[in-house]
């Protein structure tokens, strides 16, 4: 059973999570390892309580889902949602003014001195790292897939980027770019071209394919898929010994040819949004390869 | 190869990429035994679901069983499904399939190996596997001699066009001359950085969590030493017996099976000075120096003991003696509990000790290391006030649920000034709930990538059993072990061992 306060504050919550503990409904501080934000309108909320949920259950947590633009008739409502995680996941329903203040009452619960990783579920493709809660913490996590324009959305990223923010749209490409790697060890041998097929919208492929551009200084073509899976379709790496290719033919599998050597198959399963949130919270540091290309993307917007 | 060749994709920023091993055979002796089934297979099904083998692994089961390929993947299938830590994904599975192979036959027959010979050639041909092959030897260590003749005469331990390596488990001999007979063996076929021993009571990650521990923290350094730390506990205990291991037991004893190898390691970690670097060969440097330095005291018959659980209660039910099991004489040796204790000469440690014990059908199953600090040197309390207050101490739980543990004094609320032992505690599992590697998996990872290993070398082997050596001597002299209640930490005899030295055994 849930517990609900209306028309709250951080004091009171704090209040009753500490209660909470002492009647031993909560988990208490030690074990947990970071406080995860939130910031999410009431229209992603459900999205947002899937990741939080299953990123409680991997990462012990607090995890506060601050739900901004609602129409209460009081400032802010709180809801403990102790049975749904393993986490201390607790619901902020904003509304009026306090909405333009919800830094106020987060700073208060945040957990002392832990890590504080801001999960922004809505971007502005203006201007991707305008969250005001993004102040909280050093780590913000964004999706320019979200966004109605992902493209759009992930090259104002660049623009913007300062490091410790990263892009679920990277993060999904991480299995695909392990592969890579392995393929390229096994061949050995220098890359004269590649090619990227992916729907234009895709801002996996678009990063896949400036890595690619970065890291082996050679053209990479971009083509559009025939059929109308809305993912990564296939990436040719042309070698001087003949083409390495990984290509996707199912949404758990691809296959992987390698010059001189038999197709094989490879599990590839599309990863939802808590695997891809999940390996985001490993990586409380940011990522430097990221930081990287985002400043080659930015740099590549500008000339 | 052109070994000056880079990797333009590869970048040592880039955190996120995980180690994916380089296409390779993994071939499986033993393969029907229980260890293949309950965590080799699936540690192999585990890896390759998080993506970490190759497309194109191999994997070839050889055993004396009369499989065909096809009952090979079903019995493969069922361990899996049984035992593996991660979901059950069938294209996971399809990919892992796509690499299995058995080969029939018995280690004196020249022809199952040219068969083996032959399923490997293919291997290298139709999956692109390019002559890497590691070789599991989960068989007894008898068999080592003649698997190993087998694999050199039939050219599979040729090391050019690929890497050959071979993977063996504890024991490590029986004694130090066994050890280094064993030694000569394995090098016979296989040079040194190919050999990887592992002892799987103490996986990477536990070894790179208390390396963590010690050399990441500022302030348990300062303590770590003789001004602070009166004793040292390391204790391995079991809530089983031997089960159906008589066969293997009878004749080794508690001492070989878990000193040696597990508890030696564990305080070669504790007692070493901090190495340079975690390269493994700084950091057997170091374990190498402190092993060195480490010795039983002269008269063993005081400071060691060792013991056989008699027929009693272990929680709850009734349980027959070491000497009742089937398989076991009733006049046998062999010890289920021992203890010693390890002295280390270095400025760190003198005047130390290291207490080392295992316990066979003890009442619970726990490893641990426990530094037990001093005694405030004055007190300003009067001694009513402390009746309560033990030791300081911090643990070390090495399993199960491994984790820190501290236990210090705290005033009791009230008027009365009362002090009473509390404990604060830290679980790896329930801070990092992200389910950690098993040590299996690590290890086979390791082996595949051609990471030099954290498991002992040779060297650190012969140290360890230059150690155990005189009190193995002096127990052979002995007689029977002392008779201790099953559900019990342990004979008498072992209690008089530590109050000889005015301490007491905790109750972990």
């Amino acid at each position: 059973m849930s517990i609900r306060l209306e028309n709250t504050d951080a004091h009171e919550i704090n209040e009753t999570l500490f209660r909470m503990r002492k009647e031993g409904k909560s988990p208490g501080k030690s074990g947990q390892v970071l406080t995860l934000v939130i910031d999410t309108s009431p229209d992603s909320y459900e999205h947002a309580m899937e990741g939080a949920q299953a990123a409680g259950e991997m990462h012990p947590s607090r995890i506060l889902v601050a739900v901004r633009g609602m129409h209460n008739d009081v400032g802010l409502n709180a809801e403990f949602l102790t049975e749904r995680s393993a986490a201390e996941v607790i619901k902020l329903e904003f509304s009026g003014e306090v909405n333009q203040h919800a830094d106020s009452v987060l700073l208060p619960l945040l957990l002392s001195e832990l890590p504080v990783v801001v999960w922004s579920r809505d971007i502005n493709p203006q201007a991707p790292r305008d969250c005001d809660l993004a102040a909280l913490g050093h780590r913000l996590i964004v999706d320019s897939m979200s966004a109605d324009d992902p493209i759009a959305a992930m090259r104002a990223l660049a623009r913007t980027h300062k490091p410790g923010t990263t892009d679920l749209a990277w993060t999904r490409l991480t299995r695909w770019r392990a592969l890579l790697v392995a393929a390229l060890n096994q061949v050995r041998s220098p890359v004269l071209a590649a090619e990227v097929v992916g729907p234009p919208s895709s801002a996996p492929s678009a990063l896949l394919t400036s890595w690619l551009q970065m890291r082996l200084g050679v053209p990479v073509d971009r083509a559009e898929p025939v059929s109308t899976y809305p993912g990564l379709h296939m990436i040719k790496l042309t070698t001087q010994v003949g083409d390495i290719v990984l290509q996707r033919f199912s949404p758990i599998e691809a296959s992987l040819s390698l010059p001189g050597r038999p197709k094989q198959q490879v599990a590839l399963a599309r990863r939802i949004t808590p695997q891809l949130l999940s390996e985001e919270l490993t990586r409380l540091n940011g990522d430097e390869a990221f930081d990287q290309l985002m400043a080659f993307i930015a740099s590549r917007e500008r000339s | 190869m052109d070994t000056t060749w880079t990797n333009p994709l590869l970048d040592p920023t880039d955190r996120r990429l995980p180690r994916l091993a380089g296409p390779s055979v993994l071939v499986l002796f033993g393969v029907t035994g229980d260890l293949a089934r309950k965590k080799l297979i699936p540690a192999i099904y585990d890896l390759a679901n998080h993506g970490a083998l190759p497309p194109g692994f191999g994997l070839i089961g050889f055993a004396r069983r009369d499989w065909t390929k096809n009952q090979f993947i079903e019995q493969l299938a069922i361990s899996v499904r049984q035992n593996s830590r991660t979901p059950f994904r069938a294209e996971v599975w399809r990919q892992l399939v796509a690499g299995i192979d058995f080969v029939q036959g018995t280690f004196d027959d020249p022809q199952a190996f040219v068969r083996l010979k032959e399923t490997l050639d293919r291997f290298d041909k139709n999956h692109g596997t390019d002559g890497n092959h590691a070789f599991y030897l989960s068989i007894p260590p008898k068999n080592f001699e003649q698997v190993i003749e087998q694999l050199n005469t039939h050219g599979l331990t040729n090391q050019d066009g690929g890497w050959k390596r071979a993977i063996i488990e504890k024991p490590f001999g029986h004694d130090l001359e066994s050890s280094i007979e064993l030694n000569r063996v394995v090098s016979a076929a296989f040079p040194s950085e190919s050999v990887f021993r592992i002892d799987h009571y103490l996986g990477k990650e536990t070894v790179q969590n208390l390396l963590a521990f010690r050399f990441a923290n500022m302030m348990y350094e300062p303590v770590w030493n003789r001004n602070f730390v009166s004793h040292v506990q390391i204790t391995m205990a079991e809530d089983i017996g031997i089960g159906g291991r008589a066969g293997y037991y009878d004749g080794v004893g508690a001492a070989r099976d878990v000193i040696q190898n597990h508890l030696i390691q564990l305080m070669a970690l504790t007692a070493m000075e901090e190495p340079n670097t975690f390269d493994p060969n700084d950091l057997r440097r170091e374990k190498e120096k402190v092993l060195d330095a480490a010795k039983v005291p002269d008269r063993v018959h005081l400071h060691s003991a060792n013991g056989q659980y008699a027929h009693g209660w272990q929680g709850g039910r009734e349980v027959r003696g070491f000497l009742e099991e089937d398989g076991i004489s009733p006049d046998s040796h062999t010890e289920t509990y021992a203890a010693l204790r390890v002295d280390i000469d270095s400025r760190r440690w003198a005047g130390v000790p290291f207490y080392l014990r295992t316990v066979k059908r003890a009442p619970r199953r726990i490893t641990e290391i426990a530094l037990n600090f001093k005694r405030t040197p004055h007190m300003p309390f009067s001694q009513p006030d402390i009746e309560a207050l033990g030791v300081n101490s911090l643990v070390l739980r090495i399993q199960p649920n491994e984790g820190i543990e501290m236990n210090f004094g705290a005033k009791v609320p009230g008027t009365q000034m009362e002090i009473r032992q509390v404990s604060m505690d830290f679980s790896y599992a329930s801070s990092f709930t992200e389910s950690s590697p098993e040590a299996y998996e690590r290890l086979i990872l390791d082996v595949l990538l051609g990471d030099p290993p954290l498991f002992p070398r040779q060297h650190e082997v012969e140290l360890s059993w230059r150690i155990l050596d005189p009190v193995l001597a002096a127990w052979a002299d002995a007689g029977q072990p002392e008779q201790y209640p099953s559900g019990t930490w342990g004979p008498r005899g072992a209690r008089h061992m530590l109050a000889r030295d005015g301490f007491a055994w905790r109750r972990p």
